[in-house]
This record gives C-alpha cells, sequence and structure tokens, in this order.
C-alpha cells in the first residue's frame, strides 16, 4: 500500500508534501510543505508568490466564506496540477491567496484518492482505494488470535 | 476571440462582482436544480458554464472561452468553498 508520511510542526499544525505545476506533464513543478486543513472544501491554495514562481495563469475569480460566517474579499483562482510528492498529478483549481503558505483542502484528498490518518506524532496519507481494500480483506480472514499464554 | 472582451485587464473585485451580478440577475432562479453544481460565469457575455466539480467548471470554460474571464460559484451555496480555520485567519 502506497503511504506517503507528513508530520506535525510545533504548532500541532498537519502537513505534507505537495507538488504544483501549471501543465499536466509537471513542467516547472514546485514542491510545497503544505498545510492539511479539512476545513478547507477547496483543492490546493498557493501564495501569489508561489504562483508567480508556477506561472499560473489566473483568468478567473472566487469567494471563501470564513470560519465565523463572512466571505473573503474576491480571490484569483487558475486551473493546475497537483499531487503528493513522488505521486501523478491531478488536476484542480488552485487557488492564489494573500498568506504565505501553501495549503491542501479536502478536495485535494479527494481527488487524488487519498485517505488522511493523523496520528500522535504524524500524518499518514493512503492510497484509498488500497485502504478500504484492505480493510474489507481483514473484516472477511480477521488475523488469528494470539495463542493462550501459560 | 470576436470583439469579446476590452483590452483592459479586469482586477479580481471587478470579475467578482460582475460575476455575482450576473448569476443573480441572470442565473440564480433557473439553476435552482443544479444546488451543489459548480458554475463558472463568463462576465463578458453572461454565459454560464456548469461542472460537477470546480475543475470541471473552470476547465470547460475556459475551453470554450480560452480568452475569457469568469466567476466560479457552487450553485445553492453563498461560496464555491469554505474556508479553515487557518485561512480565515490569515484573511
Amino acid at each position: 500500500m502506497l503511504i506517503k508520511q507528513g508530520y506535525i510542526d510545533t504548532k500541532g499544525h498537519p502537513y505534507v508534501e505537495i507538488e504544483v505545476s501549471a501543465d499536466s506533464n509537471g513542467n516547472n513543478k514546485a514542491t510545497f510543505h503544505a498545510l492539511i486543513d479539512t476545513g478547507f472544501s477547496g483543492f490546493v491554495s498557493v501564495s501569489i508568490i508561489a504562483a508567480t514562481t508556477l506561472q499560473l495563469k489566473p483568468h478567473a475569480t472566487t469567494r471563501y466564506e470564513l470560519a465565523n460566517g463572512q466571505l473573503c474579499d474576491p480571490i484569483p483562482l487558475a486551473r493546475a496540477f497537483a499531487g503528493l510528492a513522488g505521486d501523478k498529478l491531478v488536476a484542480g483549481v488552485v487557488t492564489i491567496s494573500e498568506h504565505s503558505g501553501t495549503i491542501v483542502g479536502v478536495e485535494f484528498l479527494r481527488t487524488c484518492g487519498k485517505s488522511l490518518m493523523l496520528a500522535t506524532d504524524g500524518v499518514i496519507v493512503v492510497d484509498e482505494a488500497e485502504f478500504k481494500a484492505t480493510v474489507e480483506q481483514n473484516a472477511k480472514n480477521p488475523p488469528l488470535p494470539p495463542p493462550p499464554s501459560n | 476571440m470576436p470583439n469579446e472582451h476590452t483590452n483592459a485587464i479586469p482586477s479580481s473585485r471587478e470579475i467578482a462582482e460582475r460575476g455575482e451580478a450576473i448569476y443573480k440577475d441572470k442565473w440564480e432562479a433557473k439553476l435552482a436544480d443544479e444546488t451543489g453544481k459548480f458554475v463558472a460565469i463568463n462576465i463578458a457575455n453572461g454565459d454560464a458554464i456548469i461542472g460537477e466539480t470546480s475543475e470541471d467548471a473552470i476547465r470547460r470554460a475556459q475551453e470554450q472561452y480560452p480568452q475569457g474571464y469568469f466567476h466560479l460559484m457552487r450553485i445553492g451555496h453563498r461560496t464555491a468553498f469554505n474556508a479553515g480555520w487557518y485561512m480565515s485567519h490569515a484573511h
């Protein structure tokens, strides 16, 4: 099973390494340590500097509904490609925000077909189809109990 | 592109405000049965390009109007996306 190991920073935020490219071939792709924000319903959010480096071409805008219910100012977006580092890149809408970091949301996990597990010492991202198949297989054929101790 | 746009590049605020006005006037009632889908509004001609996902809507919009400017919304929702705690405090 394909497993990617992320990490939790000193503030308790989960991170994983991703790659983003303006094109599907991965030309001019860049690697980012992305915060996993399960409250973000979108795909990937990058900074203006990162968007410039990636040569993203934003021809569209959108808005977020913030956690307090307010709407954010309009933000540009571009169609681009992203995936876990070393994985296949998939198409999605990358928003370009004023904050400095890179963020992945639940749309990223869904589109990439990944499940997220938070452990006490890190983050584990696994292929969802393989993970479900393994769980179902184990449910059908549960492991034998350990032998009784004397 | 045949005279679809002026030469000036609109700002993000101009694109969003024009797109939201077009959506409210022209599409909100018509698309009420498409709740949950994403829609990209072409601010030049008022066209609405619908997709099952945000990427689907934007890709189809750009295929149809390669030089167009669009505002992305989610039908039946206040915005296309929800921001998490971290993003909310960055704005």
